[in-house]
């Protein structure tokens, strides 16, 4: 286990203590150089982010780890240009907590949890001097299947993989950030996207799932299927939606449409054309 | 009165202008500009905004039509296009094996933004170096319920279908989604 604030460990070690910890996003205050700033690494749907030298040193000297953010979500995580309109948002912060310090902590915390699209993120803060810049080392190119790997041999072996297994009749939805995780990860193949674009475009249970990805392409075995599931509900990229818990849900929305109106739409256009 | 919101996407020159110029009433607000890229210099211009066509229906119904700018550096448009839309259908050109290479990525990309279903439309289908319509769906690495129909961008009437087709395959997702609340609740 890491121990944050007395050995050395790598990022890979921190990411597989954080996924154990359950965590989504840690923000750490280990930075002494401002010059780096943007994306530094990318490493099983985590990725670390440090903060552009333009921002004051409150915020400046956190580097952010967090779950599943896109790049295309780092200019707004922070804005790299700390225009009027930030400067005013951050100056709100610091009037209503104690120290710039306190204000720094929760506008970071904030601005993770709004980006990421998680209100209920569990995100671990570790203030400046806690650990020491140099703790952190050893930033591989780690891709998920080897993430995977080192947590399924860490993690205690089928009792924790049974947690990731769906009933067949469950209906599986999506993360926010799925697409995200697919995208920067080409080692998951076309069959990872059939799979998530399925069920990003329909409401199908498990078994509608494998049968109709089998019937039309035999390649794939149901197993072969049914295991890549589970691997993408390991990475977060898909969730369970068991029955019981979809029972509490509220109906999904459908936007500003509706039956009726798509198939007046069709009739009209069948008409007008 | 309903608004129908479309948005066409798909790779450099798969004729996204083309189809919204065909059923559009208003000439298109198109903001075509000569291409820079001597990679891309197979049409003298291409869109670097966003492409808008209309078409009205009857007095409470109008069709909006929004194109987006195939090219991967205009992807930070995506999320705001994507915004209440109906679905989206994506444009291939069906005689390039490399539209739809790119076209695979485009659909990875704008899944992310996208919460509504699309369809992909095998632009080109009437030339005789057209790839068969299963073949594109193979390459593209499609789920069997996401449909690749054949287009004729120039062809009102093709057109009218692909629209007509995407609006149907929204109507089964709500259907499906309906049967799924339905189930639930019956438990």
């Amino acid at each position: 286990m890491v121990t944050l604030d007395t050995q050395t460990f790598t990022v890979q070690e921190l990411l597989k203590w954080l996924e154990e910890q359950e965590y989504d996003a840690i923000i750490i205050g280990l930075r002494r150089s401002t010059q780096q700033a943007g994306l530094i690494n990318i490493s099983g749907g985590w990725i670390s982010l440090a903060i552009t030298s333009k921002l004051p040193q409150s915020l400046a000297q956190y580097v952010i780890y967090s779950k599943n953010i896109d790049t295309t979500m780092l200019p707004r995580i922070i804005q790299r240009d700390w225009n009027t309109n930030i400067q005013r948002e951050y100056m709100g912060y610091i009037k209503k907590y104690d120290s710039e310090a306190e204000a720094a902590k929760n506008y970071l915390i904030e601005k993770v949890k709004v980006i990421s699209g998680w209100t209920n993120a569990k995100i671990i803060f570790i203030p400046k001097n806690k650990i020491s810049e140099h703790t952190i080392s050893n930033i591989p190119p780690v891709y998920i299947s080897e993430v995977l790997e080192a947590l399924n041999s860490n993690a205690g072996g089928s009792q924790d993989v049974s947690k990731f297994l769906p009933n067949e009749e469950d209906y599986l939805t999506f993360s926010p950030m799925a697409a995200s995780i697919l995208v920067k990860h080409p080692e998951l193949d076309d069959l990872s996207w059939k799979i998530f674009l399925m069920v990003k475009t329909s409401n199908k249970k498990v078994k509608e799932v494998v049968n109709e990805i089998y019937s039309e392409n035999p390649n794939y075995t149901p197993e072969m299927i049914k295991e890549r599931i589970v691997t993408l509900l390991k990475l977060g990229v898909l969730v369970r939606k068991p029955a019981s818990e979809a029972k509490k849900k509220k109906k999904s929305k459908k936007g500003p449409y509706s039956k009726g109106i798509i198939q007046k739409f069709i009739s009209l256009l069948r008409k007008k054309i | 009165m309903a608004d129908i919101k479309i948005v066409i996407t798909g790779p450099f020159n798969s004729g996204k202008t083309e189809f919204i110029r065909t059923i559009s009433e208003i000439g298109v607000v198109n903001t075509d500009q000569p291409i820079t890229n001597p990679d891309e210099q197979v049409k003298e211009t291409t869109t670097v905004a966003i492409d808008y066509g209309k078409l009205t229906l009857d007095e409470d119904f109008v069709l909006y039509l929004f194109g987006t700018p195939g090219q991967a550096r205009f992807r930070h448009m995506w999320e705001i296009l994507s915004r209440d839309m109906l679905g989206y259908i994506v444009m291939v050109d069906s005689t390039d094996p490399k539209s739809v290479e790119k076209a695979k990525e485009i659909i990875r990309i704008f899944s992310a933004y996208a919460p509504v279903p699309f369809i992909v439309a095998a632009n080109k289908q009437d030339l005789e170096d057209a790839m068969p319509l299963e073949e594109i769906k193979e390459k593209l690495g499609l789920p069997p319920n996401i449909k690749v129909v054949p287009c004729k961008a120039i062809d009102k009437e093709s057109v009218r279908e692909v629209i007509i087709a995407l609006a149907q395959t929204v109507l089964e997702w709500f259907e499906e989604m309906e049967r799924y609340e339905e189930g639930e609740e019956e438990e």
